[in-house]
């Protein structure tokens, strides 16, 4: 808890770096591309399309036709599982690649990983901006009765699940970043993770399609917040029976923040002299 | 007077050799251990430890300018990174009072693919500075650094030096009450060099306190009235620069003392002595008077050519001279045995200032080789001269005369 607040102190101190930082961040990865912001729309799609394959092989398989919300909810876990990815590779890899900054010259730390979030923010809002878009296309062309998603006072869910994803990711990311320092496999570990780790955090499945083995994806806990996300979305309400999951997921988060704040802390005088 | 800028206070770093842990397997749970900190003994020098500062302790009052010289690797870096809080101590304690900007390397935080203008934020802020407080200066930088017509243009696309002038115009803006600088004052061609003195020197002058380390003594001496000396990790001095910049030189052949001495066995040099030109000993030479240097030379066999040369440079280390016995005609029996030597330099041509002597003997036809060295040079103060400045002296006589006078008023 201690930790925590320092951090928080020092990075409000340093807010003008924070910001100069993502800037820096955002500006150095969207000026030389051919394709620019474009690419922020990439990745989602192409990750929305994987997941189309994999709900119509469903459909095929399960003899019925391909439903309207399964693929919202296809789009819906995608985009923040992104966020959640593109904020963990991001920050794992931000004080390693800043390395010749740490060896010479003082500021918080934390800083570091946090400019990397808040980039990976600005990708997020992008691809919500174009995520908003197509499901109002959607709900134009479709009609009342198979509307892609509902409106409802349940989506006020949404901030608060996306914020304790965020809020995960962030505490994921300050951890990785300081063991990448130290371990040098870190940084391929949290990529083949990254890469592969859509495939167990329900983003293109749902729990109640695995049965009584559900629990077992749930307990990844990025998975029930996506999942309330969906269910939110899709009908308006917050499937009770992912609750408590929330709950453990909450949970799962605030211990990993205190843990992560507190190990980043013992160990940051020590990145200048071990990186 | 106030609290002191910076005050150091028995401090001992140690760092490690080579690699910090070879396996994951000793790796995770060494890390492990420190983290809920019961690492056995973490102020004790452990395997492959050692210790690159001992026992530092030293006070920098507000306003004051200071300077640390001392062989590489006697701790200078560790130290200034100590003081801008990189690194920690592992013993002591430490307290800087003030804003403080350390010039460790300009330039660390450029970004390549930005221009030269965002990079003046990143930078700025990256040292400390507030947005606000870099708008404010932003010309100022850029009119120091000459690259206007670059401000738009990719720092990648840059030389070296408009770089190193970008840094350094940054880091010089930012209107620290402590500033630290590290070996950068060698940036940029000699203009640009001088400028940047300049600006150090308005910089104390405006009460600003500075820790300087260079291995520039001349800088080191314009700048700071004290200096420290370290080495190997120990303070070895702390008091006047002059008396610093001679520690320093003695620390520097200390290192070869062990080495090269040793290895001398054909020729010894001894009783060097500095006298005036009444034979009288002296440790400063007065400008413009003869010098003559005294010195028992023993050869312990026969010797073919040989000859005795003393160097003498400035204490940057530049190069001024060289006295050769054999250019000038003295022939050195090549018979063993002990002579008395006898050197006079008359007119003695140097000006006002500390130069480094070294003397050495060489023997042999063609290829001569070095059959003594001095293990360490000899600082010879010359006062007196009266010139502006320089090194040598430019003596000289003057005549002035009226030229046809009628012809300059018509």
């Amino acid at each position: 808890m201690r930790a925590l607040v320092h951090i928080t102190k020092e990075v409000y101190a340093y807010r003008e770096l924070l910001l100069s930082l993502t800037y820096r961040n955002i500006r150095v990865k969207y000026k030389q591309a051919a394709m620019g912001i474009l690419w922020a729309f990439f990745m989602p799609v192409l990750a929305i399309c994987t997941g189309l394959v994999f709900r119509v092989a469903m459909a095929v398989v399960g003899g019925h036709p391909l439903r309207l919300a399964d693929v919202v909810g296809v789009m819906v876990k995608t985009v923040p599982w992104l966020m959640f990815a593109s904020v963990v590779g991001g920050a794992s890899n931000s004080l390693i690649g800043n390395i010749g900054l740490i060896t010479k010259i003082y500021f918080p730390r934390e800083v570091m990983p946090l400019s990397a979030l808040l980039a990976a923010l600005f990708d997020f809002a992008i691809s919500v901006v174009g995520l908003t878009l197509i499901l109002a296309v959607l709900s134009l062309v479709t009609d009342e009765s198979v509307s892609p998603i509902v409106l409802s006072v349940s989506m006020l869910w949404v901030p608060l699940l996306l914020g304790t994803l965020l809020v995960m990711s962030a505490a994921l990311g300050l951890a990785l970043s300081c063991a990448n320092l130290f371990f040098r496999d870190v940084k391929y570990i949290v990529q083949v993770v990254l890469q592969f780790g859509i495939m167990f955090s329900l983003v293109y499945f749902s729990y109640e399609e695995f049965g009584q083995w559900g629990w077992v994806l749930l307990a990844n806990p990025v998975a029930p917040l996506l999942e309330g996300i969906r269910s939110v979305m899709i009908s308006g309400e917050m499937d009770p029976f992912l609750l408590p999951w929330i709950g453990y997921s909450a949970a799962v988060t605030l211990v990993g923040l205190f843990a992560a704040c507190w190990a980043f802390e013992r160990v940051e005088y020590l990145f200048a002299e071990y990186a | 007077m106030s609290v002191p800028s910076i005050q150091v206070d028995h401090v001992w770093k140690k760092f490690r050799k080579g690699e910090m842990h070879d396996s994951l397997r000793e790796l995770i749970p060494a890390v492990a251990k420190r983290l809920v900190g019961r690492s056995p003994k973490r102020d004790d020098l452990g395997n492959r430890e050692f210790w690159a500062l001992q026992d530092v302790s030293f006070e920098v009052k507000r306003g004051e300018s200071v300077g640390i010289i001392g062989p590489n690797g006697a701790g200078k870096s560790t130290m200034l990174k100590m003081l801008s809080r990189i690194i920690k101590p592992n013993r002591g304690s430490y307290r800087v009072n003030g804003r403080l900007s350390a010039l460790i390397e300009v330039g660390a935080g450029f970004h390549q693919d930005l221009t030269g203008r965002e990079n003046i934020y990143l930078n700025g802020t990256i040292i400390g500075m507030s947005r606000k407080e870099i708008r404010s200066k932003e010309q100022q930088i850029i009119d120091f650094a000459g690259v206007e017509e670059f401000i738009e243009t990719p720092v990648k696309r840059y030389s070296s030096g408009m770089k190193a002038r970008l840094g350094f115009a940054v880091a010089a803006h930012m209107e620290p009450d402590i500033l630290l600088v590290d070996e950068v004052l060698s940036v940029g061609d000699a203009k640009f060099r001088q400028k940047c003195l300049r600006h150090m020197r308005s910089l104390i002058e405006s009460d600003v306190t500075v820790v300087f380390i260079s291995h520039l003594l001349d800088q080191v001496r314009s700048l700071c009235p004290n200096t420290i000396v370290l080495d190997h990790g120990q303070v070895i001095y702390k008091g006047p620069t002059d008396g610093a910049i001679r520690k320093y030189l003695d620390a520097l052949g200390d290192d070869n003392d062990g080495k090269v001495a040793g290895h001398y066995t054909d020729v010894d040099v001894s009783d060097i002595r500095l006298r005036d030109s009444e034979g009288k000993e002296v440790l400063e030479l007065p400008s413009r008077q003869p010098a003559v240097i005294t010195f028992d030379l023993t050869l312990h066999r026969p010797l073919q050519a040989a000859r005795v040369l003393i160097n003498i440079s400035d204490l940057g280390g530049t190069y001024i001279g060289t006295v050769n016995s054999k250019a000038h005609g003295l022939v050195i029996p090549e018979t063993p045995g002990k002579y008395h030597m006898r050197f006079t330099m008359d007119p003695m041509p140097l000006a006002d200032g500390d130069f480094a002597f070294r003397m050495t003997v060489m023997a042999g036809e063609g290829q001569p080789v070095c059959v003594w060295a001095a293990p360490q040079p000899r600082v010879i103060s010359v006062r007196g001269s009266d010139t502006a400045g320089g090194v040598i002296l430019c003596d000289g006589s003057w005549e002035i005369t009226e030229s046809a006078p009628s012809s300059v008023v018509a």
